[in-house]
């Protein structure tokens, strides 16, 4: 009988000590910390998506000016990969450029960090800075790897964001359209 | 007899059990109140940012299909833009492709025109009931289209022709800033430059 007398259990049993308790308060909060966390980065995803959106078009306006820069050489009669139009001369191998519907010739530069867009009063992205523009947070860099008969032009924007660098790239051949 | 044992044990069993347990004090209670307060805090406040959150992601797709439908119609119609007779639309200059007219009727928004299969079309934006819609016009045809859904409003719509040069391809740049029409202060800029197709 005395196996199911539970009285003897009873009178061991003692409340939670403080270091029961501050364990489980510790335990508790890690894991609230870690769902607050998640929730944080996926707000900062959501930011991210924002200025990759804004960066896409800009890389591919990139390109569309240098469809651009391209169609006018044919149009006038100069070797179509005369991108910064000097010397009406062909290039041949890698360069980098800026450019923007603002100039419409592309102009050699050493690396990204030389190709800031500005935003004029209206809120354009260009390169050229006035009084009145205001610095992005964007940087476009075009490269270009020029043969005889086609190039491969890349349009690479790159930002900064919550202290990180982020990268949008697009890719494209243009052909030399002319007959001769 | 053994049920009766049993019986009589149990009932001993239960008055033992009654006699020693306690209750929670109230203090017990009120901490463990106020830590259960806390912690469904901390979870309505990680449960509202996640549908915040949704929203925005939400807001965010909207304006990426009507901006990806206005630059698709954009591009069809300023691709085919045709240089200007001075005739089928007046309002252009003859042998220039465009007719922008900035802060169009003193509102945000530029008003572009340019000729299409000897027709006048064109667009601008116009704000109703507090939200910015894009519109698409053939004066011609009579047509006069909102091309932008009313989740999206639009803030500024700004057009920049290069159409001057003596030799090159005409291309036109649209800026627009736009925001999900829930909150205004969540803008985006967008830019896309489209060439045309015609020999100049």
């Amino acid at each position: 009988m005395k196996k199911f007398n539970i009285t003897n259990g009873k009178n061991n049993k003692s409340a939670f000590t403080l270091m029961e308790i501050v364990l489980i308060l510790m335990m508790a909060s890690i894991g609230l910390v870690a769902i607050l966390s998640l929730a944080l980065k996926s707000v900062n995803v959501n930011n991210i998506k924002k200025n990759m959106f804004t960066a896409m078009f800009l890389a591919d306006e990139g390109l569309e000016v240098m469809t651009n820069i391209r169609d006018t050489n044919l149009i006038i009669g100069n070797y179509y990969n005369d991108w910064d139009n000097l010397g009406l001369t062909a290039t041949s191998g890698v360069n980098l450029y800026k450019t923007d519907y603002y100039s419409l010739i592309a102009t050699t530069t050493a690396d990204i960090s030389e190709t800031n867009l500005w935003q004029n009063e209206a809120g354009f992205y260009s390169h050229s800075s006035t009084s009145s523009s205001t610095a992005s947070i964007y940087n476009r860099m075009i490269t270009v790897n020029s043969y005889s008969a086609s190039s491969s032009v890349e349009s690479l924007i790159r930002w900064t964001g919550q202290g990180n660098d982020y990268d949008f790239k697009l890719e494209t051949i243009l052909y030399d359209l002319s007959f001769n | 007899m053994i049920y009766l044992l049993t019986k009589n044990n149990q009932s001993k069993r239960f008055k033992n059990f009654n006699k020693k347990s306690n209750g929670f004090t109230l203090v017990e209670i009120l901490v463990s109140v106020s830590l259960l307060a806390v912690i469904i805090l901390g979870i309505n406040r990680i449960y509202f940012s996640v549908i915040n959150n949704q929203a925005s992601i939400n807001d965010e797709s909207n304006i990426q299909s009507d901006m990806e439908y206005f630059f698709k119609i954009a591009s069809n119609n300023i691709k085919a833009t045709n240089k200007s007779d001075g005739v089928a639309c007046s309002a252009i200059t003859s042998d220039k492709f465009f007719l922008v007219e900035t802060d169009y009727l003193g509102s945000n928004f530029d008003k572009i025109t340019f000729t299409k299969n000897g027709a006048c079309s064109g667009f601008y934006a116009t704000t109703t009931d507090g939200i910015g819609n894009i519109h698409l016009f053939d004066e011609t045809a009579g047509v006069d289209q909102a091309i932008t859904s009313s989740n999206t409003d639009v803030l500024d719509l700004s057009f920049l022709v290069e159409d001057n040069l003596t030799t090159g391809q005409p291309i036109a740049t649209i800026l627009v800033k736009v925001a999900p029409k829930s909150d205004s202060t969540n803008f985006v800029y967008i830019q896309k430059s489209i060439s045309l197709n015609t020999e100049f």
